[in-house]
């Protein structure tokens, strides 16, 4: 059979999660960069994207260190990272794979709102949705250049 | 300057929409049952066009610190707006006879199988064999699919990625309880191993393989479940004409679909599960007997791919997901001229106790059976 029942599948799930995750990031760059639509965003809004985050970043952090205790199964069990995903960040910070750990989780503690979000925190916000860009981007390919 | 191109780009697309909903609105052609299809479709397209408003309306549009993320964000619309045009709306632009039967004939199958969601929009102008697009409810057919029953059980599996496409979540949920360790297990042996690194490196491999495979391998269960040993039949077919996948993708490779010889496995499993043991071991035999002849051999690391205890837990996992979405099984259908999944199954049947009269046999029961889809249903 044809691969494309598999891959319009990777496709759909990667562009449903690229979606959330990019839209919580801009909620969250709005608010730290003070623009015009800043104001717009309700508690809700806010809400919605902090806990988006935070739940993929944790995911992430387990994921790579597989060896601390996780959370509580039900928290956020919707929410699964397309490996292909998690192996394209894996292979960028494999080399200093702790220290992402360790930036994640501050990234983590920022979009919770337990410490205030910087310039480089952001950087990390950016690269995961560019990631994810990047793969849900070439499986769409995929769907139509054989 | 990055800005106003991409504004334009973002109104052109956005105009895009508009021109596709046009066209949709002016589908007379269509037969009525077709209509809510063509309603879907203009929902999602103008949900797609009411986001680009949304994005085009944001006060902080084309923002530096935001433009890369909304490019991004208006690269998800120009995609979906694709997978639309190019697929389904392209197939009713152009809608024909032979792809009303075929819809009929998946319409007829669906209500037999008691499946649960819509039935799935066919093309019976595929150019890649069977295919589906689950986003859009839209299954693929070859040109001649509706003078021919051997190769119908294929669309069946094509109905199980779409779904595939609602239960996954839980399913693949469920898959890793069972399957993570089995990974976990094989790397801490290979720290034992000559080369630790690169089998470590195999493993991590066959984990991102298998979020593939257990979709390919669900919806060979799942046709299983619903056709019987017809689907293990139209299995060995679709390898005799392609033999190349047999052992392939093994350990270190990787593929979208799994080994072919895998695929055996677990629709053998599946048939064992279900009592149909007797069948199972015909088909064993015929598999037998035909790779003992093809020139292609499993590595000797090809058993860490496909593990047989996986594949019988991920059968046993697919084949609760069927009686749990109260899918008609292929042993409770009745034996009736109307009924496809009998006729599946009757069909091979046939080609096992006559092949040389099976045209014949074929080209009858298809002929009636274009009748009958008619007949059964008045609207057409």
């Amino acid at each position: 059979m044809s691969e494309t029942g598999i891959i319009s599948q990777e496709y759909q799930n990667m562009a449903d999660l690229f979606r959330d995750i990019n839209r919580s990031v801009i909620v969250m760059k709005k608010l730290h960069f003070n623009l015009a639509g800043a104001s717009q965003i309700t508690d809700e809004e806010l809400a919605g994207a902090r806990g988006m985050l935070a739940s993929v970043l944790r995911r992430l952090v387990e994921t790579f260190q597989p060896h601390l205790p996780t959370q509580a199964a039900d928290d956020d069990d919707a929410l699964q990272l397309p490996p292909f995903f998690v192996k394209r960040l894996h292979e960028l910070h494999s080399a200093e794979i702790q220290w992402y750990v360790d930036d994640l989780r501050e990234v983590m503690r920022a979009v919770e709102g337990e410490r205030p979000l910087t310039g480089d925190l952001i950087a990390h916000l950016d690269e995961l949705c560019g990631q994810l860009d990047a793969e849900t981007t070439a499986i769409h390919r995929r769907l139509w250049r054989k | 300057m990055p800005a106003e191109f991409f504004s334009g780009q973002a109104r052109l697309l956005y105009a895009r929409c508009h021109t596709l909903l046009k066209r949709l609105n002016s589908f007379n052609h269509l037969p009525d049952e077709l209509q809510p299809y063509a309603q879907d479709l203009g929902r999602m397209v103008s949900k797609i066009a009411t986001g680009l408003q949304k994005l085009l309306d944001d006060p902080d549009f084309g923002a530096a610190p935001l433009l890369l993320n909304q490019f991004d964000d208006y690269k998800r619309f120009a995609e979906l707006v694709d997978i639309i045009e190019w697929h389904p709306l392209s197939l009713l632009d152009h809608y024909n006879e032979r792809d009303h039967h075929s819809y009929r004939f998946a319409k007829l199958f669906c209500e037999q199988i008691q499946y649960p969601y819509d039935p799935p929009l066919v093309n019976a102008h595929s150019n890649v064999y069977y295919s589906s697009l689950a986003a859009v409810n839209m299954v693929s057919v070859p040109l001649s699919d509706d003078k021919h029953l051997l190769s119908t059980p294929d669309f069946v599996h094509e109905l199980g990625h779409i779904v595939f496409a609602h239960v996954w979540k839980e399913f693949i949920q469920q898959f890793m309880e069972y399957f993570q360790p089995y990974i976990e297990d094989g790397k801490a042996k290979a720290a034992n191993r000559a080369s630790p690194r690169v089998y470590q490196d195999h493993f991590d491999m066959l984990e991102t393989a298998w979020d593939r495979y257990v979709q390919e391998f669900f919806c060979d269960v799942f046709a299983t479940y619903l056709v019987g040993p017809a689907y293990g039949w139209s299995h060995l077919r679709l390898v005799l004409s392609t033999q190349d996948e047999l052992y392939h993708p093994t350990f270190g490779e990787r593929g979208t679909h799994p080994a072919d010889e895998s695929r055996t496995r677990i629709i053998l499993a599946s048939l064992d599960e279900m009592g149909a043991d007797t069948e199972a071991g015909r088909i064993r035999e015929k598999w037998a007997a035909l790779t003992s002849i093809f020139v292609d051999k499993p590595d000797g690391e090809y058993a860490l791919c496909y593990p047989d205890d996986i594949l019988l837990k991920l059968s046993r996992q697919s084949l609760r997901v069927c009686r749990e979405l109260d899918l008609v099984a292929f042993f409770d259908q009745p034996k009736d001229d109307n009924n496809l999944p009998s006729l599946m199954q009757e069909a091979w049947e046939q080609f096992h106790r006559d092949p040389d009269s099976y045209p014949q046999w074929e080209a009858a029961k298809t002929e009636a059976l274009k009748s009958s889809i008619g007949y059964l249903s008045p609207t057409c």
